[in-house]
């Protein structure tokens, strides 16, 4: 351990926010790293990766030919037009729909019922109730009659607080499952064939703490790339970005955890085993990507009595679901920015979005709006003599 | 949706532990094995998804130690 440093159980925040000394120094070996590379171009898939990239201003911290790119990392972006439309008419019929305040503004694709979002939908008189977890709506839910209905979005990191309640029987019989749960692995690697030229890859801390490290091996190994799990402090990222800019140096590719206060090689073996006993992987749709094999999660035989599916009779027909002139298919793809968007901070803002990229704070152009990541970090350090 | 709150376990009952964040206590549902009372955890959606460990957290220094060199 570092001298004079405080332990783990000391205070998390405090260790990872250090004096800008070590900043400096990381900012230093990323410029010595880089100086022989040619463009390196470094995704993340964890729209709270991207979060701190722009709270912090990290880009602004990058040389000239090391460019950070958003990755498909926000669960609520690229939840498909059909699921979301879906919850707004049950909700406008009078079935009480459970989500997350993340959820409550994501614009659909169509009006259903006169209603582009939930959030509109109970404007129109419709029941929606928003929860921090799966576990409120049990226990609101159990408390009334009626039949219901939990939203439940998500990666693996969220897996959990599903398969748990339902694996032990908790789930009261008046309450269906809407799922929209996602798997990461498969959109990494469909985002990697399709963008293509991606050096490095920045993993996604917490659902790693799930998956553990082995499918992201998989994936640096079959694109011979270097991979690195990464925390979510500002330093952890930078730290981060410098090993895989140290691994391009080397001409290495392969895994590197850096998360290792959290992350291990083989997972959550306990919540895995949950996941594994109430969903089965199934080929799903991501909002204006399309069909991604196995890269989904939806209930197993089972559990089939609680599937919001089967029992509203919702097919899962996608079609594209992106307004028109909207970035947010490219965005999430890391094909495109927010700010070669001609609806971003003029049509499009996180009080009135268009596309869904503008509303959960993980969606890159919610971040880059509320944060600037269009380069205002770079404006301001240039404005007050620090570059 | 990823977010997840480190937090410091106060007590362990059944399926559920009682975890303390920074002075804001809450229930969560345990889906990692073998926490137990001042394990510091990270929670998400109301779940204990990891539990953190200090000799992972001291290979992290190390780790950051010798990319920097020794320098810090």
């Amino acid at each position: 351990m570092l001298k004079g440093k405080p332990g783990l159980r000391k205070g998390l925040a405090g260790e990872y926010r250090p004096d800008p000394r070590t900043v400096r120094s990381l900012k230093e070996k990323i410029f010595s790293y880089a100086l022989n590379l040619e463009n390196v171009k470094i995704m993340n898939f964890c729209g709270t990766h991207e979060w701190t990239t722009v709270h912090y201003g990290l880009r602004s911290l990058m040389p000239e030919n090391v460019e950070l790119i958003a990755g498909p990392g926000c669960p609520v972006c690229i939840t498909p037009s059909y699921a979301v439309e879906s919850a707004i008419a049950l909700s406008i019929e009078g079935f009480k729909v459970y989500t997350y305040g993340d959820a409550y503004k994501l614009p659909a694709l169509n009006a259903t019922k006169g209603a582009k979002s939930l959030e509109e939908a109970k404007a129109e008189g419709g029941s929606i109730s928003i929860v921090y977890s799966f576990l409120d709506a049990l226990k609101d839910a159990k408390g009334e009659s009626g039949e219901k209905i939990f939203f439940g979005l998500g990666f693996e990191t969220t897996a959990p607080s599903y398969a748990i309640p339902i694996s032990c029987k908790m789930v009261p019989k008046n309450l269906y499952f809407l799922s929209a749960l996602r798997r990461t692995p498969p959109a990494a690697n469909f985002a990697l064939d399709k963008v293509g030229l991606v050096s490095g890859i920045i993993a996604p801390g917490h659902v790693s703490t799930i998956t553990g490290a082995r499918p992201w091996k998989t994936i640096g190994d079959r694109h011979s790339l270097p991979v690195v799990i990464s925390g979510f402090e500002p330093l952890d990222v930078l730290l981060s970005i410098a090993i895989i800019l140290r691994m391009l140096a080397r001409r290495e590719s392969g895994l590197k955890i850096e998360y290792k206060r959290a992350v291990n090689f083989k997972g959550n073996l306990m919540a895995l085993n949950y996941i594994r006993k109430v969903f089965n992987e199934d080929d799903a749709s991501w909002r204006g990507i399309g069909l991604i094999p196995k890269s989904g999660f939806e209930l197993r035989d089972e559990f089939k009595h609680l599937d919001a599916y089967d029992r509203f009779s919702i097919k899962k027909t996608w079609s594209y679901d992106i307004p028109n002139r909207c970035r947010c298919a490219e965005i999430t793809l890391g094909m495109d920015k927010p700010t070669n968007c001609t609806y971003y901070m003029k049509a499009c803002t996180p009080e009135s979005p268009i596309g869904p990229c503008m509303v959960s704070s993980e969606g890159t152009c919610a971040i880059w709006a509320r944060f600037g990541g269009g380069g205002l970090a770079e404006e301001l350090a240039r404005e007050l003599g620090m570059m | 949706m990823c977010w997840a709150i480190p937090g410091k376990v106060i007590s362990v009952y059944g399926l559920l532990a009682k975890v303390d964040f920074g002075g804001n206590i809450r229930d969560a549902v345990l889906a990692t094995e073998g926490v137990k009372e001042g394990d510091v955890v990270l929670v998400h959606a109301g779940v204990v998804i990891s539990r953190m460990s200090q000799e992972a957290w001291d290979a992290e220094q190390r780790m950051l130690h010798d990319l920097l060199g020794g320098e810090e």
